[in-house]
């Protein structure tokens, strides 16, 4: 795939670094730091070598399924370990048990599943991972259920049954269980999956208003989510990462590669019709007299993904921007 | 009232209101103790002193302490099982990790108790499985009754472990991920869940033994083997994940109560003095590594 060897050579072999650079952060160490991650599952290689940092605010993982996002978030939220590489959390080193622990004691985490025992009431469900959160007085837990619970919107719903909650209303206690304890680095595995454009709203607002400024980390398939309210943007394909650095930069990836058109040309590496009935071009060479557009965020991943979104997401037609890369190569 | 009450003979109340001090502090949460009961038995009969502390009050705190009652009352009172180890001198909030234990949940503790009273059927229904056989017979039994206790000597062992690799295994705890990545993951949640497990597992157990056919004493000499194979099930926790160290030490106790009882000729051997005296040294020896290893009691990461 011709672009992602030329962003490689942008990115690096440590594409944290490369991209952002220490200038950015000046005065500021990484919250996370990562080298030569590795992680296999039998002979499925999950995180091939993975190099990234990770400063105050929100990073934004952006990869088709299959890319590693969720082993790379289970392994910072120390729920899995890696098979190679070196880590450090919050300044902690996860392989010593007893910073592994003050990594936890830091530590808000939303796995891509939301687990829970079906007698739960959303309430008692936050009240039940507070304890596991070593919030032990009772009066601050309450404090603390009531806080995330106003933050998410879910007062209403607090008495209710867990397994009675729509999809995106469970995933909106996800959220309000990892925000209990106002931990200082967020983990969030898909958490707008199954929201509402109104609840996604909030979300961004919510991770807006986090006090502190958390390090934040996020993996999505909303490409709109990254440009909304994440400073910077990992891109993950094949268990490696093929960019860091701002939304803006990743969109600039596709600036002079992205054209519409009344018909479907040949020659783009995606295609895909948009709303208002236009066919949407991403490839290396625009026709001759072309009209070129503004590249956004989702149009510099598709770019730099196209092949393996496409790859990747067979089977799975939830995330918008890989369903589109689908059945933009089907339609050619 | 406290001292400071101010008489004006014209309050909604009556003959006296609040001190105007004394509410405003009561109003901005600085007012503790007795004047702050003082202040809380009276506001409710006196109309002038409410309206006083309307300009006193600060909204943010109230719609706090509102959300948090009504968070509280979502979160509803304890159930029984959690009211009952709090007063067995249970820590709350442990009390509340404990009874969410896949492994307690009455559906699988009817299953343990369903599995043993088959088991106690077999002791008493079915034919002896082998004839009698020379060679020293324990617990005062000849060989081929003694055969008929098989199932039920073999599964009180285990029962704790299924319980404990149920306790610690993704598959029966839904919150298992959300569990590993919090900071009570490590060694208190494991010492909790697993003692939990052994009596919720063990007393049944014990209880129906007493209605084995034998000596009026074989339900205390199940307990020792059976502590015994748990304690080991948790020193190897500290290098394998709890479900297959279970699994590892129930396999390993299968073979073992097997291979004893066809070398002693007697299927409770292993509950016999020579079974107690091993049963006792293990215990301590698997103890003493728990104990040791406590650090690697944890769920995640490093397995």
């Amino acid at each position: 795939m011709g672009p992602v060897s030329a962003e490689r050579s942008g990115a690096g072999s440590s594409p944290g670094t490369a991209a952002r650079g220490d200038a950015t952060v000046a005065g500021d160490r990484p919250g996370v730091r990562v080298e030569g991650l590795r992680r296999r599952y039998g002979s499925t290689v999950a995180l091939d070598g993975v190099d990234l940092s990770l400063m105050r605010g929100v990073t934004g993982l952006l990869g088709p399924n299959g890319a590693g996002k969720t082993t790379l978030l289970s392994i910072l939220a120390t729920v899995a370990s890696p098979d190679a590489g070196r880590l450090s959390v919050l300044g902690f080193d996860p392989e010593d048990s007893a910073e592994r622990i003050e990594i936890r004691r830091r530590l808000g985490y939303l796995p891509q599943e939301l687990g829970y025992h079906r007698h739960f009431k959303v309430a008692e469900f936050l009240d039940y991972v507070a304890i596991l959160k070593e919030i032990v007085d009772p009066g601050r837990r309450r404090a603390e259920v009531a806080r995330v619970l106003a933050a998410t919107d879910l007062g209403p719903v607090a008495g209710r049954r867990m397994r009675a909650l729509s999809g995106g209303m469970r995933r909106r206690v996800g959220i309000a269980q990892a925000l209990l304890g106002k931990p200082q680095l967020l983990v969030l595995d898909e958490p707008t999956a199954g929201l509402d454009p109104e609840q996604r709203l909030r979300f961004r607002e919510l991770l807006s208003e986090l006090p502190d400024h958390p390090v934040v980390v996020l993996s999505t398939h909303q490409a709109d989510d990254v440009a909304a309210v994440c400073s910077e943007v990992v891109v993950l394909l094949a268990g490696r990462v093929r960019f860091a650095g701002t939304p803006e930069q990743l969109a600039g990836l596709a600036a002079g590669r992205v054209w519409v058109a009344e018909a479907r040309q040949t020659g783009a590496e995606v295609v895909w019709r948009s709303g208002d009935g236009r066919w949407r071009h991403v490839g290396e060479r625009p026709p001759a007299g072309a009209e070129l557009v503004s590249p956004t965020v989702e149009d510099g991943y598709l770019r730099l993904a196209g092949e393996a979104a496409v790859a990747g997401s067979a089977g799975s037609a939830e995330g918008s921007d890989t369903w589109r890369s689908r059945r933009g190569r089907q339609d050619r | 009232m406290s001292a400071s009450d101010r008489q004006s003979g014209t309050g909604g109340c009556g003959t006296w209101q609040a001190d105007p001090a004394l509410l405003a502090r009561y109003g901005r949460g600085e007012l503790h103790g007795p004047a702050a009961w003082s202040i809380e038995a009276h506001l409710p009969r006196c109309a002038t002193c409410q309206r006083e502390i309307g300009s006193h009050l600060d909204a943010e705190r109230l719609g706090r302490n509102r959300r948090a009652v009504l968070a509280a009352v979502a979160v509803g009172p304890p159930g029984i099982g959690e009211r009952a180890l709090v007063r067995l001198g249970v820590p709350a909030h442990l009390a509340r990790l404990v009874v969410v234990t896949p492994s307690l949940r009455r559906s699988w503790l009817a299953s343990v108790t369903l599995v043993l009273a088959v088991a106690l059927g077999f002791s008493y229904l079915a034919v002896p499985l082998v004839g009698a056989r020379p060679g020293p017979v324990a617990l005062g039994l000849a060989a081929g009754p003694a055969m008929r206790l098989v199932p039920f000597l073999v599964l009180v062992p285990l029962l704790p472990l299924a319980g404990v690799a149920a306790a610690f295994s993704r598959r029966f705890d839904p919150t298992h991920d959300l569990a590993v990545a919090a900071p009570l993951s490590g060694v208190q949640v494991f010492f909790v869940r697993s003692a939990a497990v052994l009596v919720a597992s063990l007393v049944p157990a014990l209880v129906l033994a007493a209605g084995l056919p034998g000596p009026g004493w074989l339900p205390a000499a199940l307990l020792l083997p059976a502590l015994a194979v748990a304690a080991v099930a948790l020193a190897a926790s500290s290098v394998l994940d709890p479900a297959s160290a279970a699994i590892g030490v129930g396999a390993a106790w299968v073979v073992l109560s097997g291979a004893l009882g066809v070398a002693w000729g007697s299927p409770a051997v292993a509950f016999g003095p020579g079974g107690q005296v091993l049963s006792g040294a293990v215990l301590v020896a698997a103890f003493g590594v728990v104990v040791a290893r406590r650090g690697r009691l944890e769920l995640g990461w490093a397995r």
